[in-house]
This record gives C-alpha cells, structure tokens and sequence, in this order.
C-alpha cells in the first residue's frame, strides 16, 4: 500500500442511496478516503451526511457533474492524493473493485483504469448498448485502441491526471476527455467490474438528453478534440 | 438558387468551422457549445448541395425565391439560439446572486445554510 486513493462521490438530489453508497465504500474499500461533494442538492442529502459526519463538500449553487467532479479533483490536488477515482453516489458503482483497480494503476502505470463492465465480459447487443458501441466505434477510429465501456462513471485517475482535472476547465468526465486524454499519450486500461442497476431516484437521462448527449460526444470525438492544443 | 449563391453558403460554412475550431485550439470556446455551431455550419453545406430542401420549402410557404428560405431559415435559428442564450443567462445570474449571498453571509456571521 501506501499510495492515497480518494473516491470523489458527486451527489445530487441522492438522499435516498448517499447512505448505502458512503457504507459500501467504507465497509469495502477501507483504504481508500472518501468525499461526498454535495451538488446544491435540494433534498436532504447534505443534512444526511453531516447528521452522519461523513467527510463532504458542498456546493452552495448546483454546477453540473464536471463541476462537482472537478471540486473532488482539486480537493484531491490539495491534499496530496496519489490517486482520484470517480464513484457515483446513485449506487450503481461496487466498492469492492476499487481496490484491484488501483493495483492494476500501480502494476501497469496506466494513468486512467476505467471500471468496465464489459472488459472481459461480452458487451450485449442492445438498443440501450448502441450508443455504448459507437463511442467505442469512434474511440477506436481516432485513437487506435477499443474502450468497451467507455461510458462507465467509474474511473481512476493517477497523480498525472489530477492537476490536469482540477485546473483546467474543459475538462469533463466523458468519453470525449477519455478520447483527448488518449491521443495525448496517456494510458488507459479497463478493469472488469459489475455495477447495479439504479436502485432508487430518477436518472438524468431521457430520450433526448441521450440523443444530444450521443450527438455532443460524437462530435466532440470525431472533430473538436482533433484541435485543441496538448497541455 | 444561383451556383454563386451555393459556393457562398459552403463558403460561409468552411469560415464557421474555422472561426470555431480556432477558438477551441485556444480554449476559449467550450465544446459543448461548439456542437451547435458545427451543426450549423453543417446546414449551410447542406442547403447548398441539396438545393432541393430550400425549393421544397420555399415552394410550401409560399417563398418566391429560395434564397429567401435560407435567409428565414438562418434568421429562425439564430433568434431560437439567442432565447436559450437568455434563458441559460437568467440561470447564471440567479446562481452568481445566490453565490454572492452565501460568501457574504458566511463571512458576516460564520453562518452557513443547514436547510439544505
């Protein structure tokens, strides 16, 4: 051991999973710090983890998840962490794979380890898997190399990565970044996880979003992340 | 539609993309804000290779000249851009308030909002 692992747990509006989701880790993952950063929920997620004492962030005005994210990186920034993985606070992510995703990052040196559910295990070819598979399509097409699971919230980040995430400001969690991130030289490996189906709450995607989401990466993919200038 | 009028479309198009994939090789566009600009851009290139869109609607709406179309067209679009920009305007300005407020009162009292 001796590396800092911190899992950045974004939370909005989840008063009704932050409690499995904070037990899970502390009862599985207990090496690893934790911060829940409180996304101006409206609800009482806040209230919860302070009557809780849970370690917590909050944001006085909802930001978004990138901004929630980033607010995790920085923390991470600052107080020294070798290793930043992103951890949603809806339940669906397992703590108890976070563990062998940071020894996978300490064994290989990749600077991003993805929690894939589909790395040794067959991706299913669904309607809800298509958009997951074109991004796969156009990862490969503008880097070379197959993400399964490119969409999976369960990401690790090495000591490189942190500044990169805590000061830039375009740099969100998605696939596109993953994308930016690969053709720049990082390295990215999937560990095979199992996530949950969404146990309580409402999900942020619809029919739309996921179409001006899907339009957005594919873009964002194939053309704008071909011009921004390495940093 | 003349062919002069085509080529300016396509032109107009290449300058878009350009102007926009400048700004985001020096960071000061976001790329989910260019998105809209590319597929705008986008249009243009279509309009102009099929003139037959802007026929078609020109000839339903009763538009003399197609080139009319496209004018009403970029016109439709922009105004609809120019409310989400309003709109997502009005949500910055009520956050910065709310901001605003909160870095206040914690400075004055040491207080913070428990309610949440």
């Amino acid at each position: 051991m001796g590396e800092k692992t911190l899992a950045i747990i974004p939370a909005y509006n989840e008063e009704e999973n932050i409690v499995s989701t904070v037990e899970d880790l502390v009862a599985n993952a207990p090496g690893v710090d934790y911060v829940v950063v409180n996304d101006g929920s409206a609800d009482s997620t806040g209230k919860i983890c302070r009557d809780r004492g849970y370690n917590l962030i909050s944001l006085p005005v909802n930001t978004g998840l990138a901004g929630a994210f980033q607010t995790g990186m920085k923390y991470a920034l600052r107080n020294g962490y070798d290793y930043a993985i992103q951890f949603d606070a809806d339940g669906q992510h397992s703590a108890s794979y976070v563990g062998e995703m940071v020894k996978t990052a300490k064994e290989t040196g990749a600077n991003i380890i993805i929690g894939s559910r589909f790395a040794t295990q067959k991706k299913p070819f669904s309607a809800r898997m298509v958009g997951s598979a074109l991004i796969t399509a156009m990862i490969f097409l503008t880097t070379g190399k197959k993400i399964q699971d490119p969409t999976s919230g369960m990401r690790l980040f090495d000591s490189k990565m942190i500044p990169l995430f805590a000061r830039e400001l375009d740099y969100s969690p998605e696939p596109d970044t993953i994308s930016l991130l690969m053709r720049n030289g990082f390295s990215v490996r999937e560990v095979q996880v199992e996530m949950r189906e969404r146990v309580a709450g409402e999900s942020y995607l619809n029919f739309t979003k996921s179409i001006s989401y899907m339009l957005r990466v594919c873009i964002s993919i194939l053309l704008v992340q071909w011009f921004r200038k390495k940093k | 539609m003349s062919s002069v009028f085509r080529v300016a479309l396509v032109a107009g198009a290449i300058l878009v993309f350009a102007f926009v994939l400048r700004k985001i090789r020096h960071s000061e566009i976001k790329v989910a804000d260019s998105t809209f600009w590319f597929l705008f851009a986008l249009s243009f290139v279509l309009l102009a290779v099929f003139p037959q869109i802007a026929f078609f609607c020109s000839d339903t709406l009763g538009i003399e000249s197609p080139a009319n179309f496209v004018y009403l067209y970029v016109i439709a679009v922009l105004v609809l851009h120019n409310f989400s920009l309003g709109v997502e305007l009005s949500k910055v300005r009520s956050k910065l308030v709310l901001l605003i407020q909160e870095e206040a009162l914690s400075k004055a009292e040491g207080s913070r909002d428990e309610t949440q």
